[in-house]
């Protein structure tokens, strides 16, 4: 049903600057993909190449095997949803969602119950006579959603659609993408600097930075398994150490910031002794430990301390100076540490990640 | 490939529109230059021509002349405008729209009609003039001369440093001046320390537009300066004079000039740059009450300027309907001048009305062609475009005139003494509004409107038709109305290259008062002036602004 996109070996340029270095990626048929990025990594630029707006210096993209490079812009059946809404101003709701279809010599039937339709979809019927500067941020992305599908477009790109709405809009506006693309089932890539946005809405995400992609995966991969600490801190928060390898009988230790020794189990193998790592760490992988014989630790003073309901998110000074951030489920009253407390924390040596010196190789073997 | 097609169809416009600014702009501009270094006699290259002029003091002081009356309006203009626009800003006043209205209107209409109507006024056998006699018993002065320039020039230019300070103050936030109280500023330190300098460069802007505006104006000072001669007038009289007159002392007279404005135009730049502002704008200052005894003099203040500024169009149309012979105007009323008019000179009102048409046509398509080249396909060709399009705009209609004469005066393209080569004047001349109208236009619209379009199925030019064109016309419009009014009432350039057939109502007006037929001229001024301000009224109603962005 939906179309496969396969860039293969791409690189922009401009000028003599490279922006994207020779990059390759497929994206599934039917998925909803998202590019995910800073400012400045190239998902944009990216994301224009498929549309046709920014020319391809090298490599070239496919829709289901077929080039696109040499296809102009206009001939490319795209459905593009952009960061600005760009919504025709001198035209009616209704004249924008028809804009496309009556260039595609259509009866006039057919183009009326197709905008009529996706209106419904989109849930903007009652808005379809009004002019468009009558419509609310969130009204106005809903149009640009109906223009862009009611085409039937091969595949659909949104270029950061959310990001000029207001906190609540987005989270509305992010589950009406979710539930449009799901219904229509046409292959979407959607680019956002928002991690969370990318987590809550994809069904596969590609880290870029700089123009490369650092992990492809699902949003439960990106997390749990970063492949290397750019994602780790990208992807959720990491706090991301220094660490030494230890082998011991076969067994694989990590000695984390010099102090707290862990055993790893699903480890490579080929690690040399006392070889350099980095090791990181998510807020919730931090386990504090309640008994003041226990010496392998890392200790630290609570700075602060903020209740956010399901969970408590604490700020903790180590020894070394170093400020980390920790969260713990919210379990009890008697439980919770204080500003100023001290503190002595393991962690959850599951689900930690370990990465060679540089970070930027995961070690983690996958489990089966 | 065909993406590659849609680009060139822009490429191959952008190239003819290079073509047609190479050929009636470029090329002229050349011929000038190259004409000016020419010794009339021998026909080889010479400084001769800028010898003579600055060896005798006939010629030399017509430059003075020229400085002494730019610099005297432009000061009398900025200490007329400056303070209106402030007190129209700041007070409650009645009749705010009306006298806006009014203060547009006079700038818009035709400056050498207005010296006309001075001269109607206060000439010899001007009206107050002979009013002043039977009443009073004493002579008053002759307006002719240096004064009557200066009083036509002010009357019809304070408008532009009007709009430009009443512009920059309505984008002035309030807590600025708020704060300066706060801080202790009477009033008019307030005004001193902290209006005027930040409205500054908007003052510098209108002194450029007003010297301009005088320093290369030919119909003022000819009709009313008599003896006294500008630049303008010594290039034209020069050029066309049977005695002495060459072609090529004019060119370099007209360089003098050209190089008197650029050099002026690079200061103003250089100060302005200097001192310009980023403002944040939240709140625009408030019209406050004003004490009564204070408020009699702002009245007597606003509407004494405005009515004086309008006093000639008033004359002009009121003087239609007397009965004439000669330069006098005679007892009883009637419609013989405007039949004398039509009978006589009917197809120069004709002409105007066609010839400003076929311009503004031109213009329009032109000007948004070179807006959306200069603004969308950035090149060295668009920039180039886009500098060099705006040129005229320091360029007198007189030397333009010249300019297209040389150049077009012999084959392969002889155009002189057809309409064609008026009507590129008038392009040239005026289009420079509608590009800068359309390109602010245009640079404020998102290009990502363009790629929706494209990305939904349309190519680059039916996007360009669809989309742009109908986003741009409101932009385009506002730049338009100015290169309109302003070709109807062109002067200085078709004085130079009309002839007969193709003589437009400007010059029929020019040259009915020179003929003394002061009869005709007013009817045909009248129609002229009437047009002006149904042109603006009809803008204003259909555009819904109630202002001209200069």
């Amino acid at each position: 049903m939906g179309t496969e996109i396969r860039i293969a070996e791409v690189t922009k340029k401009y000028g003599d600057k490279t922006i994207i270095p020779n990059l390759s990626l497929t994206i599934r048929s039917g998925e909803f993909f998202t590019l995910l990025g800073p400012s400045g990594c190239g998902k944009t630029t990216l994301l224009r190449m498929i549309a046709g707006f920014n020319t391809i210096e090298a490599g070239s993209i496919y829709f289901d095997d077929k080039s696109i490079n040499a296809i102009p812009p206009y001939l490319r059946n795209i459905g593009m949803v952009f960061q600005s809404y760009a919504i025709f101003p001198h035209m009616s709701v209704r004249k924008n969602v028809e804009y496309g279809l009556r260039q595609r010599k259509l009866d006039k039937k057919t183009i009326r119950e197709w905008s009529d339709s996706i209106m419904e979809t989109v849930k903007i019927t009652e808005y379809a006579d009004r002019s468009p500067n009558q419509l609310s941020g969130g009204q106005q992305q809903r149009v640009a959603l109906a223009r862009a599908i009611v085409i039937r477009p091969t595949v659909l790109l949104m270029d950061e659609p959310l990001s000029n709405l207001d906190a609540k809009l987005r989270i509305e506006m992010r589950s009406a993408i979710h539930d449009v693309q799901k219904e229509v089932g046409i292959t979407t890539v959607y680019v956002t600097h928002d991690q969370e946005e990318a987590l809550a809405i994809s069904d596969r995400i590609a880290v870029m930075n700089q123009g490369e992609i650092q992990q492809v995966g699902t949003p439960v991969e990106l997390y749990h398994r970063p492949a290397n600490t750019f994602v780790a801190t990208f992807v959720g928060t990491s706090t991301v150490f220094d660490a030494v390898f230890q082998g011991n009988d076969g067994d694989a230790f990590v000695v984390i910031d010099g102090q707290l020794r862990v055993k790893v189990d699903h480890l490579r193998s080929g690690i040399a002794d006392s070889e350099a790592l980095k090791v990181s760490v998510r807020p919730e992988e931090f386990i504090p430990v309640r008994d003041p014989q226990q010496t392998n630790v890392l200790k630290g003073v609570v700075k602060s301390c903020v209740f956010l309901g399901k969970y408590l998110n604490y700020e903790v000074q180590l020894t070394s100076g170093r400020m980390i951030e920790m969260s713990q489920p919210a379990s009890g009253i008697r439980d919770y540490f204080k500003e100023g407390e001290e503190i002595a924390l393991t962690v959850d040596c599951e689900r930690i990640n370990v990465f060679d010196g540089a970070g930027s190789v995961n070690l983690i073997r996958e489990e089966g | 490939m065909r993406m590659r097609k849609q680009w060139d169809s822009w490429m191959v416009i952008g190239i003819a529109i290079f073509v047609l600014t190479l050929l009636f702009l470029i090329v002229p501009l050349g011929t000038l230059f190259i004409s000016a270094f020419k010794d009339p006699s021998t026909g080889t290259f010479s400084l001769t021509n800028f010898a003579r002029f600055f060896s005798k003091p006939y010629y030399y002081n017509s430059m003075l002349n020229s400085i002494k009356v730019t610099v005297t309006v432009t000061v009398l203009c900025v200490v007329i405008g400056v303070p209106m626009a402030y007190l129209m800003t700041t007070c409650k006043i009645r009749g705010k729209t009306f006298l806006q209205l009014m203060i547009i209107i006079s700038m818009m209409s035709p400056s050498f009609i207005g010296a006309y109507s001075w001269i109607l006024l206060l000439g010899r056998n001007g009206f107050i003039t002979n009013l002043v006699r039977d009443l009073f018993g004493f002579e008053m002065g002759t307006i002719y001369g240096f004064g009557g320039i200066v009083l036509a020039f002010t009357m019809k230019l304070y408008p532009y440093i009007y709009m430009y300070v009443s512009g920059a103050l309505s984008k002035l936030d309030s807590s600025l001046t708020e704060a300066a109280e706060n801080l202790g500023c009477s009033p008019v330190k307030k005004v001193f320390s902290v209006v005027i300098p930040l409205i500054f460069p908007t003052v510098m802007a209108g002194v450029l537009m007003v010297f301009t505006n005088a320093f290369s104006d030919f119909g003022t000072p000819m009709m009313i300066g008599e003896g006294y001669r500008t630049l303008p007038v010594l290039v034209y009289t020069e050029y066309v004079g049977e005695v002495g007159g060459t072609a090529n002392f004019a060119s370099a007279i007209s360089m003098i000039m050209v190089i008197i404005t650029i050099t002026l135009f690079l200061v103003q730049t250089r100060i302005v740059d200097k001192k310009s502002y980023e403002m944040s704008f939240l709140r625009p200052l408030e019209p406050q009450k004003v004490s009564l005894g204070k408020s009699f003099l702002i009245y007597v203040f606003l509407y004494g300027v405005t009515i004086v500024s309008m006093l000639p169009n008033l004359t002009i149309v009121v003087s239609s309907f007397r009965n004439s012979s000669g330069p006098v105007y005679k007892e009883g009323w009637s419609f013989n001048n405007y039949i004398n008019a039509f009978e006589k000179a009917g197809n120069s009102i004709l002409n105007t009305y066609k010839f400003a048409l076929i311009a503004i046509l031109i213009i329009m398509v032109l000007g948004m062609a070179i807006a959306y080249i200069s603004v969308r396909k950035k090149s060295v060709l668009s920039r180039f475009l886009d500098t060099v399009v705006m040129f005229p705009l320091i360029i007198s209609g007189t030397i333009m005139g010249i300019m297209l004469l040389l150049t077009f005066n012999a084959k392969p393209l002889m155009l002189g003494g057809t309409a064609t080569i008026l009507i590129i004047a008038f392009v040239i001349r005026r289009i420079p509004y509608t590009v800068r109208s359309s390109s602010a236009i245009l640079r404020q619209m998102n290009p990502v409107m363009e790629e929706a379009s494209i990305s939904l199925g349309y190519t680059p030019m039916r996007t360009f038709w669809k989309v742009t064109c109908p986003l741009m016309l409101s932009g385009v419009f506002s730049g338009l109305i100015l290169s309109w009014i302003t070709i109807i009432q062109e002067l200085s350039a078709s004085v130079i290259l009309y002839t007969g057939s193709t003589a437009t109502m400007s010059v029929q007006v020019y040259t009915e008062v020179s003929r003394n037929n002061y009869g005709i001229a007013s009817a045909m001024a009248s129609i002229l002036t009437v047009t002006v301000v149904l042109s603006v009224l009809i803008f204003f109603r259909l555009s819904g602004k109630k202002e001209i962005s200069l």
